[in-house]
């Protein structure tokens, strides 16, 4: 019950931030003098082209009005019209979030695979070489620019060694000969359900350098947190009573130690989750991934505001309900925590 | 005792785990050489390819005005059509056409048994519905009409422009934009969204099968009711794939994935000059790039010979053989070859940076000493238009004078030139190609004086009152007596060149890699960018 | 008073004493601090050690366009022939000055708002909380990248605009400690005794609840880096033809395929340059953090 009434009133609580966060990015991004409509009307336009655009949409009515007409808009499920695509904003956004979720999803598995088992091994060996080594890898996961190492990546399994594909989600070939049927967006799980083995093979090529290039901040993440908390875990007194009784140092490691020390690992990467839709948007550019933060950054560069502000409202939600999750989530696991 | 407290139980489960583990494995790695890619379909298919993304954004015929018209000038058809040969307009749609003593009637005889791709019939009612539909609509280069005043249907097969003031309907019916006619009928049925799910309804020998904007991916089928018939060469289907990465275009290229590419870059394209599988086929284009110069108050450029030491500065030949690897050639003037009013006579400065430094003295800056920084903008992402400006900057610092380099996104740069006087910029990187062959929209959408709400590319500010009158005859005047034009139009730029309105560098050849099989692919400068889908077709030695 | 000096003196030794131990056991801190004199030895006297420095200041020579790397151009020349080993070199200049303003400008900001509302407590307390709360609930590279947009691209701006969506960390971290240091007897006892609000903010809470803050800011550094060079990557921050290193991989990227020396080198200086960042932040924290420390006796 009060948990019901703690979700409900957290979920409410985003009206208001939607709208304040709506009402400061539509002012920021309306303010500027950078005009859109230059993109809208086409590159030779008249003046009278731009201005007669600019009635047509409304551009030429107050600032008030306007956001007004945007909110009316919103509560009819209409985001407005992108001035680069020419398309409903909300049909873009279905089209660019599947593959950003699919990138992020997988490299979020990556860094947790990875990153758990490294962290464990760092605790366990404290200050010795595979300690430092590990650590090492981590902090160099978290340094390295993502548009660099995905370079690197590109040159090495493009170019030189010529096994991988250079970016993109699919070849060309294979989206016209062997068409993915889209059921959840994911070409990864589509390919696989349809029976569709050609498409997968090539989906799961393009994915690997782009998912992994992603995955090594989780992974620096993951294995920081983890050596924290299995160092702290470890000093715990069940944890000397279980060794106490003769249990096998490996169970004691990975399967009661971890237990515990997996939560705030789980917590941070669920946490940056909407962080990350919108933070792979290097990662989408020099792969080419036709995903949200590709889409996001070319239409802050054109000033193309209705596309901002509908994906800023996008990644708003995904940050507060990520929030939600894992206030849930932490309060289920742990007793102490009470939700109010 | 203590195997009771903390029961093992993980053991089974952790071999269940390493069994389906395993396997998985191994299906995917048997999957992954089992399955091989499938045979080539029996059908002729074409694949061409596109660097960039966002190719296709206009896609109702009332409105293009892009790089749509790299596929749509295979779908749709104008009355007329610019032969870039014989530099001629020639009868598409239109067999034959006359235009009365003043210039304001032009009556076009229009071709019979046409079919749109919805299967109506072709006739005098839809050219007037379609261009009728474009001026009401205002949008695209749908102002390539502004002239007409109303349309007549003569008969079924003959219509009649009568026109606000004279202009040459013909030259301006080969636009490749908005210019081409289309089903009336349908049209009203199905509206205006309905193209933009990637529909046609055109007259061409293609037409649009599928338009997938989220693999940026379009399909073209041929035509079977094509007016113009078909011999079996051509392609039954037409695979057109937007791609971002040079680098993919270019492997699929070198793998014969893809027949044709707009363009790659220069560096690549010097690299597979080896690769006797690939033709790089060049074309002198309409497309140049200069430099407007800021000719008003308070920007210091407002002194004429500032504005034409400057324009000795800039090192024309390094910047066609370095920045386009010689596919570029220093400009005549603001009027490239091959079109109306181009002049091989016309002066040009050249990189002299002695003469630079006598004008700068000759100008007040001796040294440019007390001369404020100037501000040049352009268009960020734009290579060549960044090594201009970083080599110009260095030439510029040799004589004294300091470059402010802004790199700014487009809408940015736009809205910055059209902004107050003091927020404006000194020089404007920019490129021009013209909407129809003529030379006018050169000559009005830079120079023409303008009021200043109404300033969009006439980046120069540039003000006079003799020039404009000259202009806007001589558009006047070339329906009906072209060299009369082509003096008028070369007396303008003899002013825009002694007046050092602008930087002249260069313009463009367009170079197109290709597969050597490739046969019929001709660049015509009318329109940029278009594949001549129709002509072309593969052959194997 | 005086023993109570002399106390806090061998407090003080035995705090610089740990954190040598600390140094001497993880190999990693000293590596990240040799990387780091040695950057800023470079970025000092970089016009001395740059073989071609006017490379670095605006001449091209187009000419001697993509040279491979040799021992005349020991990172090979870029598009416009330049040299790239210079222009890395001064390139140092701009990481570090940008790395440092963002991170004093977000504490500028972010410090004092935290420290005031969390000792004023109350509905000022609220309302800098709430801001801050919108504030992080953004998409922070998005915001970053419209300030950008904005503001016009320069390297001033994109200080701006990293800045602007940093500062709320800050605020949270100081808001905390200034909740904590309140309730202490030292601040009861300057109420009592009548001292201003103003004079207990800034002589008593601000200088008590700034080390867990600069310790997150030291750990900032790098990604300050990062962030700012993503920005130049886009275009959006440093203009041609500066030599920052995030501008020259985005430039070099564009010839990756035909030579990759151009992309390739930059991209090393700002990942060595936020490595090194990095590797002292986290041996700082180390340091610092009192449940590692407890874990070390």
């Amino acid at each position: 019950m009060g948990v019901k009434h703690y979700i409900i009133r957290r979920l409410l609580l985003l009206i208001p931030i939607f709208f304040i966060v709506s009402l400061i990015t539509f002012v920021v991004v309306r303010v500027v003098p950078a005009d859109p409509l230059i993109l809208w009307v086409g590159p030779h336009a008249t003046a009278e082209q731009i201005n007669r655009a600019r009635i047509e949409l409304g551009l030429d009515k107050p600032l008030y009005e306007q956001y007004y007409r945007y909110i009316v808009g919103i509560f009819h499920g209409n985001l407005g019209i992108s001035f680069i695509t020419h398309r409903p904003v909300s049909t873009d956004i279905m089209t660019f979030l599947p593959a950003s979720l699919e990138l992020v999803t997988t490299a979020m598995i990556i860094g947790l695979v990875v990153g758990l088992p490294l962290g464990v091994i760092s605790a366990k060996r404290k200050d010795k070489i595979e300690d430092h080594s590990s650590r090492l890898m981590a902090i160099g996961g978290v340094s390295l620019p993502t548009f660099w190492i995905g370079m690197l990546l590109q040159l090495l399994f493009f170019k030189y060694i010529g096994i991988l594909p250079v970016c993109g989600r699919l070849s060309w070939a294979v989206k016209v000969s062997y068409p993915i049927t889209h059921i959840t967006g994911f070409y990864l799980i589509d390919s696989l359900i349809t029976g569709n083995w050609v498409a997968f093979q090539d989906a799961a090529a393009h994915t690997i350098l782009p998912a992994l290039t992603l995955a090594l901040y989780p992974i620096g993440l993951v294995v920081r947190m983890t050596r924290t908390c299995m160092l702290e875990v470890l000093g715990e007194d069940y944890i000397r009573a279980a060794r106490a009784y003769g249990i096998p140092e490996k169970v004691v490691t990975y399967t009661y130690a971890l237990k515990n020390a997996i939560t705030p690992s789980l917590t941070t990467l669920v946490l940056s989750f909407g962080y990350s839709l919108t933070g792979a948007f290097l990662v989408e550019l020099i792969f080419n991934w036709p995903g949200l933060g590709w889409y996001a950054s070319k239409a802050t560069i054109g000033m193309d505001y209705t596309a901002i502000v509908g994906v800023t409202l996008l990644i708003t939600l995904f940050y507060v309900l990520a929030n939600l999750v894992v206030d849930v989530i932490q309060a289920y696991l742990d007793p102490r925590i009470v939700l109010k | 005792m203590s195997k009771k407290v903390f029961p093992q139980k993980k053991a089974v489960t952790k071999i269940q785990a390493v069994i389906i583990a395993v396997i998985i494995v191994v299906a995917v790695v048997l999957g992954w050489f089992l399955i091989k890619p499938p045979a080539p379909a029996e059908e002729k298919v074409g694949v061409f390819a596109w660097v960039g993304s966002d190719v296709w954004v206009f896609w109702d015929p009332g409105e293009t005005f892009s790089n749509e018209i790299s596929i749509l000038n295979s779908v749709y058809e104008g009355l007329t059509h610019w032969d870039s040969v014989s530099k001629t307009v020639k009868p598409l749609l239109a067999t034959s056409w006359s235009v009365s003593e003043d210039v304001m009637h032009w009556t076009f005889h229009l071709r019979e048994g046409v079919k749109f791709h919805c299967g109506h019939k072709f006739n005098a009612s839809t050219v007037k519905y379609s261009i009728e539909r474009n001026i009401e609509g205002g949008k695209g280069a749908s102002y390539i009409w502004a002239c007409v005043d109303n349309i007549e249907i003569l008969d079924e097969y003959t219509v009649r422009f009568n026109l606000q003031y004279p202009a040459p309907l013909d030259v301006i019916a080969c636009a490749g934009y908005c210019s081409h006619p289309y089903c009336p009928i349908c049209t009203e049925e199905h509206g205006h969204d309905w193209f933009y799910e990637g529909h046609d309804l055109g007259t061409g020998p293609y037409y649009v099968e599928k338009y997938d904007k989220a693999e940026e991916l379009v399909v073209l089928r041929k035509f079977d009711d094509y007016w113009g018939g078909w011999t079996g060469k051509e392609f039954d289907k037409v695979l057109m794939y937007a791609i971002p990465a040079a680098s993919t275009v270019r492997m699929m290229l070198e793998n014969g994935e893809v027949f044709l590419v707009d363009h790659l870059p220069f560096e690549m394209v010097k690299d597979m000059e080896k690769n006797p599988k690939i033709r790089i086929q060049t074309a002198p284009s309409w497309q140049n790039m200069f430099g407007l110069l800021n000719t008003q108050e308070p920007s210091p450029l407002s002194n004429k010979l500032l504005r034409k030491a400057i324009s000795y500065a800039v090192p024309y030949e390094v910047c066609c053989s370095e920045i386009r690897y010689g596919y570029a050639t220093q400009s005549h003037g603001i009027i490239p070859a091959g079109i109306l009013g181009h002049s091989d006579t016309l002066p040009q400065y050249n990189y002299n940076l002695t003469k630079a430094r006598e004008l700068l003295a000759q100008a007040g800056y001796p040294d440019g000493e007390d001369l404020e920084p100037l501000v040049l903008t352009y268009n960020a992402g734009d290579e060549d238009e960044r090594k201009f400006a970083e080599i110009y900057k260095a030439e510029l610092a040799k004589i004294g004078v300091t470059l402010d380099i802004k790199a700014m996104t487009w809408t940015a740069q736009m809205a910055k030139a059209a902004g107050p006087p003091e927020e404006r910029q000194d020089i404007f990187l920019f490129y021009w190609w013209p909407d129809y062959p003529d030379p006018y929209s050169w000559m009005l959408s830079m120079f023409h004086s303008v009021a200043p709400e109404d300033i969009v590319f006439e980046c120069a500010y540039y003000d006079n009152p003799y020039y404009d009158d000259l202009i806007d005859e001589a558009y006047k005047v070339t329906g009906i007596d072209p060299a009369k034009a082509q003096e008028m139009y070369e007396e303008a730029q003899r002013i825009l060149i002694e007046d050092a309105a602008a930087l002249f560098i260069y313009d463009w050849t367009y170079v197109r890699p290709m597969r050597v099989e490739l046969k019929g692919y001709i660049d015509n400068p009318a329109y940029p960018n278009a594949f001549n889908l129709y002509d072309m077709y593969w052959e194997e030695k | 008073m005086l023993k109570c000096l002399k106390e806090k003196r061998i407090a003080q030794l035995k705090e610089l004493q740990l954190a040598l131990h600390l140094i001497k056991k993880g190999p990693l801190t000293l590596t990240g601090l040799i990387i780091m004199g040695l950057l800023i030895l470079v970025a000092i006297f970089a016009p001395y050690i740059a073989p071609y420095p006017q490379d670095a200041l605006g001449a091209a020579s187009p000419e001697n366009k993509f040279e491979l790397p040799s021992r005349e151009h020991l990172f090979g020349t870029d598009e416009l022939g330049r040299d790239i080993f210079s222009r890395v070199l001064f390139g140092t200049r701009i990481s570090f000055k940008i790395a440092i303003v963002v991170v004093l400008l977000a504490l500028l900001i972010g410090l004092p708002l935290g420290v005031i509302g969390g000792f004023l407590g109350g509905k000022i307390d609220e309302l800098i909380m709430r801001l801050t709360d919108i504030f992080l609930s953004f998409p922070s590279v998005l915001l970053a990248l419209i300030i950008c947009v904005i503001l016009g691209p320069s390297i001033d701006n994109v200080m701006i605009a990293i800045a602007i969506s940093w500062w709320p960390w800050y605020t949270r971290i100081a808001h905390a400690q200034a909740v904590s240091i309140r309730e202490r007897p030292f601040i009861e006892a300057a109420k009592a005794v009548g001292i201003s609000k103003t004079k207990i903010i800034f002589r008593h809470i601000m200088p008590n609840s700034l080390t867990p803050v600069l310790v997150q800011a030291t750990m900032d550094l790098g990604s300050v880096l990062l962030t700012s060079s993503a920005l130049s990557f886009l275009g959006l921050g440093a203009q041609p033809p500066q030599p920052e290193w995030g501008l020259m991989t985005y430039i070099g990227h564009g010839y990756l395929f035909t030579s990759w020396w151009c992309s390739t080198f930059p991209g090393l200086a700002i990942f060595v340059a936020a490595l090194a960042f990095n590797l002292l932040g986290d041996g700082l924290r180390d340091v610092l953090d009192p449940r590692t420390r407890r874990l070390l006796r």
